[in-house]
C-alpha cells in the first residue's frame, strides 16, 4: 500500500509571488540605472547621470499637496500589500477519490461531468452546470409532461460523480412551454 | 513554488508594505504635526554632497549590481519547479548504482491514465511538495467520460507508482481539469437548446 503524499491542495501562485516578481524587476532596473550612471561618470558613454538630479529635485520640498498625495498613495499601496501578504493562495481543485488516492478535481471538471449526466437524463431538454470546490448547481430545462426531473437529474449526477468528487448536488429546473400548433 | 520561497515572498512584501506605511505616516505627520516636529523644508544637502562625490557611482553600482543579481536569482526561483529527475533505489551498492528516471515513470503513468479514463489530454511530470517526491498526472477530461472510471484510473495509477517504488520514494497525484476552451474559471457548462 503506497503512503499518500501530504495532501497539500493544488493552488495558484500566491499574489505575493507576483508582487515579489515586480519587486525583483524593480531591483534589476535600479541596477541598470546605477551601472549607467557609473558609465556616464567614467566617461564610458555620453549623457548625464540620473541620480544627482533626482536627489536635488527633493531639496526644498515642503509638506504640500503633492507630498500628501504621495503619502496617500503609499498608504493605500501599503494596505493592498498587507492584504496580499495575508491572502492565502487560491485553491484550484477540491479533494476527490478516497483515502487511498491523492486525487484532486477542478470545479470545471465537476461541472462538465454534471452537465453531461443531466443532459442524458430522460425528460431533460437542456442542461447547465456551475460548480465550486464544494458544490455543483445544475439547472435543467425539462420537457413538458416530464415527471420528477429534478430527482432524476440529481440521481444521475450523483452517480456520475460517485467516487470522484464528494460535492453537494443542487438541481433547479424550469419547464419548457409546449408550442401551440 | 516552494513553501520557503512563498514565505520569503510574503516577508519581503510585508517589509515593503511597512516601508510604504511609514512613508505615508511621515508624509501626513509632516503636514499636520501629530507626533513629531519637522523642518518646514526638506534639505538634501548632505545627501546631494554624497551623491555628487566621485566614489558614489562606484558604490551605488556595486550595491545595485549585487542586489540586481540577487533579484535575478529570486526571479528565476519563481520559474523553477522543484523536482528530482532520478531517484536512487535500494539495492545500490559499491558494485553499482540503481536509479529510476522519475520523468519516464511520470510519462508512463500519464499514458496509462489516459488509456483508462476518457481524457482530451494528459501529461505527467515530477514535483517536490515539501520533502516528498510526487509523480503528478494532470488530465483534461473528455466531456463524455464518467466519474467512476476516472476515480478507478487514479487508483490504478497510484498502485502502479507504488509498485514501481515500494519504498514510497515517490507517490502519485492526479489533477483532473475540465475540457480546454470552456471557462474553467467560470465553471459553467451548457448544452442543449436554451
Amino acid at each position: 500500500m503506497s503512503s499518500k503524499a501530504p495532501s497539500t491542495p493544488p493552488a495558484r501562485t500566491p499574489a505575493a509571488g507576483l508582487v515579489a516578481s515586480l519587486l525583483a524587476i524593480g531591483l534589476i532596473a535600479l541596477a541598470v540605472v546605477a551601472v549607467r550612471d557609473l558609465a556616464v561618470a567614467q566617461g564610458w558613454t555620453t549623457g548625464s547621470p540620473w541620480t544627482p538630479p533626482a536627489v536635488s529635485a527633493l531639496d526644498g520640498l515642503t509638506a504640500n499637496g503633492t507630498v500628501l498625495a504621495v503619502g496617500g498613495v503609499a498608504g493605500v499601496l501599503a494596505l493592498l500589500l498587507l492584504y496580499v501578504v495575508l491572502k492565502p493562495a487560491r485553491k484550484t481543485h477540491g479533494q476527490g477519490g478516497d483515502d487511498s488516492t491523492d486525487l484532486w478535481v477542478s470545479p470545471g471538471a465537476v461541472a462538465t461531468l454534471a452537465r453531461e449526466a443531466a443532459d442524458r437524463t430522460a425528460g431533460v431538454r437542456a442542461a447547465e452546470a456551475r460548480a465550486t470546490r464544494r458544490s455543483v448547481t445544475v439547472t435543467v430545462a425539462a420537457e413538458p409532461g416530464a415527471g420528477d426531473v429534478e430527482a432524476a437529474v440529481r440521481a444521475s449526477v450523483e452517480q456520475q460523480l460517485a467516487g470522484l468528487a464528494s460535492t453537494t448536488v443542487k438541481v433547479r429546473s424550469r419547464r419548457v412551454e409546449e408550442k401551440s400548433a | 513554488m516552494s513553501r520557503r520561497l512563498n514565505a520569503f515572498d510574503r516577508l519581503v512584501t510585508l517589509l515593503v508594505a511597512l516601508g510604504l506605511a511609514a512613508l505615508a505616516f511621515f508624509a501626513f505627520d509632516w503636514r499636520y504635526g501629530w507626533v513629531f516636529t519637522y523642518p518646514s523644508q526638506l534639505s538634501t544637502g548632505p545627501v546631494t554632497t554624497a551623491v555628487e562625490a566621485t566614489w558614489f557611482p562606484w558604490a551605488f553600482a556595486g550595491v545595485a549590481v549585487v542586489l540586481g543579481l540577487l533579484a535575478l536569482w529570486w526571479l528565476a526561483s519563481h520559474a523553477r519547479r522543484p523536482h528530482e529527475s532520478t531517484i536512487r533505489l535500494r539495492g545500490s551498492s559499491n558494485a553499482g548504482r540503481l536509479e529510476l528516471d522519475l520523468s519516464s515513470l511520470a510519462s508512463a503513468a500519464a499514458d496509462r491514465f489516459g488509456q483508462l479514463a476518457g481524457t482530451d489530454s494528459v501529461r505527467g511530470r515530477t514535483r517536490t511538495i515539501g520533502s516528498h517526491q510526487v509523480v503528478e498526472i494532470t488530465a483534461r477530461l473528455d466531456p463524455r467520460s464518467d466519474g467512476p472510471s476516472v476515480a478507478a484510473a487514479a487508483r490504478t495509477c497510484a498502485a502502479d507508482v507504488a509498485a514501481a517504488l515500494p519504498d514510497g520514494d515517490a507517490t502519485c497525484r492526479v489533477l483532473v481539469d475540465g475540457p480546454r476552451g470552456r471557462a474553467d474559471r467560470g465553471r459553467t457548462a451548457t448544452v442543449g437548446a436554451p
